[in-house]
């Protein structure tokens, strides 16, 4: 997952957009549209282990984007990733928080994680595999199942993770490592190999 | 250094997050030690496998998402505040209307009592209409027109007036995009501004037919020119006040021709309290007279009135019309407290709450929090491009 301070090398410091200035090297259109090509599929990947819905999580990154509109790119560029991650998962737990249909966090069921590029059989049998993974990540704390996403599938660094989470650093290194334990601990040889 | 197999740093080492003097020691230590070396490849292992079975999904955001993020941009390039309507499908229509929902309920708690003007005539006078484009209205605008049932005389009815005018959308567009200022509250002419929009309403329709022998022998064979005057209803709860119900009434004419619609609301005694006809203010220099009845060719216009109910089920009552002053068969208004509004009949709400709120006619019981809630609402659904232009003027217009 690239840095997003090196996904906008252009973007000025202060102010963050000069409207009235056509020589402006950055605009909002240019800076949403990096962003959403480079952060639209993991935001919904994220968005939908949690809310377990396509639909839903499209909504959330839709919501998520339109809110990066109405902030100053100043303060947001050099976190961007983190920013965008910690509004889509707020997003997402509100839903999850006000809608009593959707099963709660505890409760969330996998959907289907495996790659959409594979071979029909090759995608059977990861798909096989997958929904066997998402029984056992669901035998985990949710938070380890939550660190243990965004580490393994989002690629996010401890710090990164930290930041969105809201948790400490060193209890996302704990919560990562008795995760990861625990998974070694109750996966079968058939599913790891 | 000390470290043992179930060390969370040898975790961090495996995943590259120590520190480049932290990440050396570990290895150090590893490489003193054979356990700790299994321990690192088991930890390789499982990243491995997790890596490569977490695969990220390539899940797209839909065409019109990706169009009204673009849309917050450009926004916000031209230095415009942006109120996330937020087309959040899924889950933010039962938000907004939980909402709508809340705030309604607050404008139940503090609404004033609006007292009946007083009527000593069974069939009320019927309102004045304006005359397109608006003429100057007067500084005063004119007191809610309620009409209570009169139970001492003759049933009671309503003469609903026709105008196919829509300008007034025009006007309000030009002050908020161009003045940047919201329109007097007397320039604001609902039925106008309903007009613009082609709404299908999802209640009982009667459809007025010439007689065949009318036909002339050309036209024969067209179906259609039998057809004079279709009327649709449909009732949804009243946006800012849900104890009362919102008639919408639409009026299609011929594709081709002209034609004169004359309709009356003739209330059920038994069930309504009151009701009100929304636009359609008194203006200055408008002749009294007849109601205007002339429903032009290839035209439709919508009519909204407010009833309040006196019973929590059964009928409002009925309309009555005729169509080139033939008798059209008469529309029943049962309430079905399980309908659905449909999609236009929402939209009629916003533009029915958005014009009260701009023309006052609530004051008190109208804010903008309530025509926001609503808009986000319709905002919602797929919309048509004159559609998503009123929610852009609604936009800017709680800006301003």
């Amino acid at each position: 997952m690239p840095d997003a301070s090196e996904n906008f090398p252009n973007v000025p410091a202060v102010p963050s957009v000069d409207h009235g200035n056509p020589t402006c090297p950055l605009t909002w259109e240019k800076f949403i549209g990096q962003a959403m090509a480079d952060y639209e599929s993991p935001l919904i990947g994220y968005a939908s282990t949690i809310l377990n819905d396509i639909d839903l999580a499209r909504d959330v990154v839709q919501d998520t984007f339109i809110r990066l509109c109405q902030q100053d790119i100043a303060k947001v560029r050099h976190g961007l990733k983190s920013w965008l991650f910690t509004v889509c998962r707020n997003r997402a737990l509100d839903i999850l928080r006000k809608n009593k249909r959707i099963q709660p966090l505890e409760d969330i069921q996998w959907r289907e994680i495996a790659g959409p590029d594979l071979q029909p059989d090759e995608q059977a049998d990861r798909k096989e595999i997958s929904s066997r993974l998402e029984t056992y990540l669901d035998r985990l704390s949710p938070n380890q199942r939550e660190v243990i996403i965004l580490k393994f599938q989002q690629g996010l660094s401890y710090q990164e993770i930290r930041e969105i989470t809201g948790l400490k650093t060193g209890n996302v290194g704990f919560l990562i490592h008795t995760g990861l334990k625990r998974l070694r601990d109750i996966l079968p040889d058939d599913v790891r190999l | 250094m000390q470290l043992h197999s179930e060390d969370p740093r040898l975790t961090a080492y495996v995943l590259g997050e120590l520190e480049p003097e932290e990440a050396a020691a570990v290895e150090l230590a590893v490489a003193a030690d054979a356990s700790l070396q299994a321990k690192v490849a088991e930890m390789k292992g499982i990243q491995q496998f997790l890596t490569e079975r977490l695969v990220q999904p390539a899940d797209k955001l839909l065409p019109r998402q990706r169009e009204n993020i673009r849309r917050s941009a450009r926004r916000a390039d031209s230095g415009t505040k942006v109120i996330p309507f937020a087309s959040l499908r899924g889950w933010l229509i039962p938000a907004a209307a939980a909402a709508a929902l809340a705030l309604a309920t607050f404008i139940v708690i503090r609404m004033p009592s609006d007292k009946p003007l007083p009527t000593t005539s069974a069939k009320p006078a019927p309102p004045e209409i304006s005359q397109a484009p608006a003429p100057v209205a007067p500084p005063a605008p004119a007191p809610p027109a309620w009409f209570p049932p009169d139970t001492a005389a003759a049933p009671p009815a309503l003469d609903l007036p026709i105008s196919s005018a829509r300008d007034n959308l025009a006007v309000i567009s030009q002050w908020v995009h161009e003045d940047r200022r919201l329109p007097p509250p007397q320039d604001i002419r609902l039925e106008e501004i309903l007009n613009n929009f082609a709404l299908r309403l999802h209640g009982v329709s009667a459809i007025a037919r010439a007689p065949a022998n009318t036909w002339h022998p050309d036209e024969r064979a067209n179906a259609m020119t039998s057809h004079i005057a279709t009327v649709s209803t449909e009732m949804i709860p009243c946006p800012w006040k849900p104890s009362a119900t919102l008639l919408l009434i639409s009026i299609r004419g011929n594709d081709q021709k002209d034609c004169d619609v004359k309709i009356s609301f003739h209330p059920d005694l038994a069930n309504v309290f009151r009701y009100r006809l929304l636009g359609f203010q008194p203006v200055e220099g408008s002749p009294p007279g007849n109601l205007p009845a002339k429903l032009p060719a290839n035209s439709v216009t919508t009519l909204a009135l407010v009833v309040e109910p006196s019973t929590p089920a059964g009928n409002l009552g009925s309309l009555e019309w005729s169509a080139d002053d033939k008798p059209a068969p008469a529309i029943s208004l049962a309430r079905k407290s399980d309908a659905e509004p449909s999609d236009d009949a929402r939209f009629a709400g916003l533009v029915c709450t958005y014009a009260e709120w701009l023309a006052a006619g609530q004051e008190g019981v109208i804010d903008a929090e309530i025509v926001a809630a609503l808009a986000r609402e319709i905002a919602s659904t797929t919309l048509a491009p004159d559609r998503a232009d009123f929610l852009n003027l609604i936009d800017r217009s709680l800006n301003l």
